[in-house]
């Protein structure tokens, strides 16, 4: 079967996994806001979005309707790099003190907890869908960006500019890359998975194993095998390296590696049984809402001419063996 | 193998619509539902099976499997049978025909449609007729050292027959099958290739009266295994 025939719907479920035009205007207004807020006390500052927003790859939460009741989130993570943070916790204090201090956001929840950022929640829209900013004081020093790690009043290793800059370098040959990652993340979603399979394993999930169809299904088929391969072993999560930092291990950012490799398997099957039935409706409940695709019209599978077997081959069999036995 | 041709594409989703191509960087993934019909001694099966076929790039060989456990099924049915039995691999893959067999007949010029036509489909024909009548409609080989040397006697004549043959043995030697380690032993200790040695077979009798050509299968031995 030609899988291109999957392509139309399949472009058009991408496209209305993009964000509306109320919540980009909501980001691009908060990206203005805080710049200007952060830039008024740290003019040396540089200010940028990082995450899904700079690799171009959110999707949008589901509403409560189609989330089972349970509407999803989006946010922005917004860097604040500068050379001259001190210790961690006085970095993420300066922060909550900033944005505290704001006539806007000193009136919002402000969120302390976090490990390594300080986060603005904003209230849900009518359809219980949440945003929030995260900000993320980011130290540069020598060439290196750090992240802070409030529990242990420390910085660590973390280059999300890097991160996206070695994305989009991919995707600017394989745009197609993008449209997977959006597929992926809102199957997760589906799947409530958005807590345990981080949108960063995802991308470098898809960006390693994407091999050209020349169509989105196939594309989408190949790089759910190649996953599958990767997570082979059902005990041990594979060593899936950050491709800026090689030394860590993106599937520790996994909770529970068993439920993110069930997902995959689950997932790749009910893609491959129902393309081979060409059932539109199996198709429609595993992507969700945004999903439309017609069959083609029943046409009766040919029967094939009968053949004559003339010389048959014979089959073969290995058995388990040991060295006392045959 | 190479990546199959436009071709062999267009034959697949002319003659198999229901089975789908998924190239990925080491390999091309075919699954789906395959659907055939075909005869023997004048029975007639037409049938279906859902497999996934993996066609590796390199010279490795086309791995099948069936994935909606129609055959584990039957294996279950007949408590006293192993996957051998059911012509099939310890990792549920299935053995269509003797290794070396795709190896010296098939990989020099894969085609997607031989391999259909010539060796999937047949077997999967006496899958079926296995299911159905509880017989096999054509003898198989038998499983293990004892299939790869009746295989061997039935071609020793194609050239590379014999070293592919021992590769074979060699690798059953590895999965600590006794028999392939009791002939790779008997094979090392021939000092020469002597036609009055006692068969590889274990009959007893002298290759000139049992089978001349496992003699040359025991120099194939002797050398692979060093």
């Amino acid at each position: 079967m030609k899988l291109a025939k999957f392509d139309e719907p399949l472009e058009k479920y991408v496209e209305s996994l993009s964000l509306s035009s109320t919540q980009d205007k909501l980001i691009a207004s908060a990206l203005e806001t805080i710049l200007s807020l952060v830039l008024g006390v740290y003019p040396e500052a540089e200010v940028y979005a990082q995450g899904s927003f700079s690799t171009d790859t959110m999707a949008k939460p589901l509403t409560a309707n189609q989330g089972n009741g349970s509407a999803g989130e989006y946010d922005i993570d917004i860097a604040i790099e500068r050379e001259g943070w001190d210790a961690a916790v006085d970095a993420l204090e300066s922060v909550t003190q900033l944005i505290e201090e704001d006539g806007i956001y000193g009136q919002m929840t402000i969120d302390k907890t976090k490990n390594s950022c300080v986060r603005i929640v904003y209230a849900p829209d009518s359809n219980g869908v949440g945003f929030h900013i995260d900000l993320v004081p980011t130290k540069f020093e020598n060439d290196s960006r750090f992240a802070p790690y409030r529990k242990n009043n420390s910085w660590k290793s973390s280059d999300t500019k890097k991160s996206a800059d070695w994305f989009n370098s991919l995707t600017k040959k394989q745009p197609e890359l993008r449209s997977i990652v959006l597929i992926l993340k809102r199957l997760r979603d589906l799947a409530s998975l958005g807590i345990n399979l981080k949108s960063v394993l995802v991308l470098t999930l898809v960006a390693n194993s994407y091999y050209s169809n020349g169509s989105l299904m196939g594309d989408l088929l190949a790089v759910l095998g190649e996953i599958n391969e990767l997570f082979a072993n059902d005990q041990q999560a594979p060593f899936i390296k950050n491709p800026v930092n090689p030394g860590e291990n993106l599937t520790e950012t996994l909770d529970d590696y068993s439920t993110a490799r069930k997902f995959f398997i689950d997932t790749e099957q009910q893609l491959r049984d129902a393309i081979t039935e060409d059932d539109a409706a199996a198709l429609k409940e595993l992507f969700g809402p945004g999903f439309t695709y017609v069959a083609e019209r029943q046409k009766t599978i040919p029967v094939p001419t009968t053949i004559k077997i003339q010389e048959p081959v014979r089959a073969y069999g290995v058995s388990n063996a040991t060295s006392n036995q045959e | 193998m190479p990546r199959l041709t436009k071709n062999e594409k267009k034959w697949l989703a002319d003659q198999h619509p229901q089975m789908a191509v998924v190239e990925r960087a080491k390999l091309t993934v075919i699954q789906g539902k395959l659907t055939f019909q075909r005869e023997f001694n004048t029975k007639t099966i037409a049938d279906s099976y859902h497999l996934l076929i993996k066609i590796p790039t390199g010279e490795k060989l086309p791995e099948v499997l069936e994935i909606k456990g129609r055959l584990l099924k039957v294996l279950a049915a007949h408590p006293n049978f192993k996957l051998s039995d059911l012509h099939m691999y310890p990792n549920e893959k299935l053995c269509v025909a003797a290794p070396q067999e795709l190896r010296l007949k098939y990989l020099p010029e894969p085609n997607l449609r031989i391999f259909f036509k010539k060796y999937l489909e047949p077997y999967l024909y006496s899958q079926s007729f296995f299911e159905k009548h509880d017989e096999w409609p054509w003898p198989h080989l038998p499983h293990n050292t004892t299939g790869m040397l009746e295989w061997y006697s039935e071609n020793s004549q194609i050239p590379g027959a014999a070293r592919e043959t021992a590769i074979e043995i060699i690798k059953l030697s590895k999965q600590g099958h006794g028999a392939a380690k009791n002939i790779l032993t008997r094979a090392y200790r021939r000092e020469s290739f002597n036609p009055r040695g006692r068969c590889l077979c274990g009959s007893g009798r002298i290759y000139i009266k049992c089978h001349l050509s496992y003699a040359r299968l025991a120099l194939e031995l002797r050398f692979a295994a060093t």
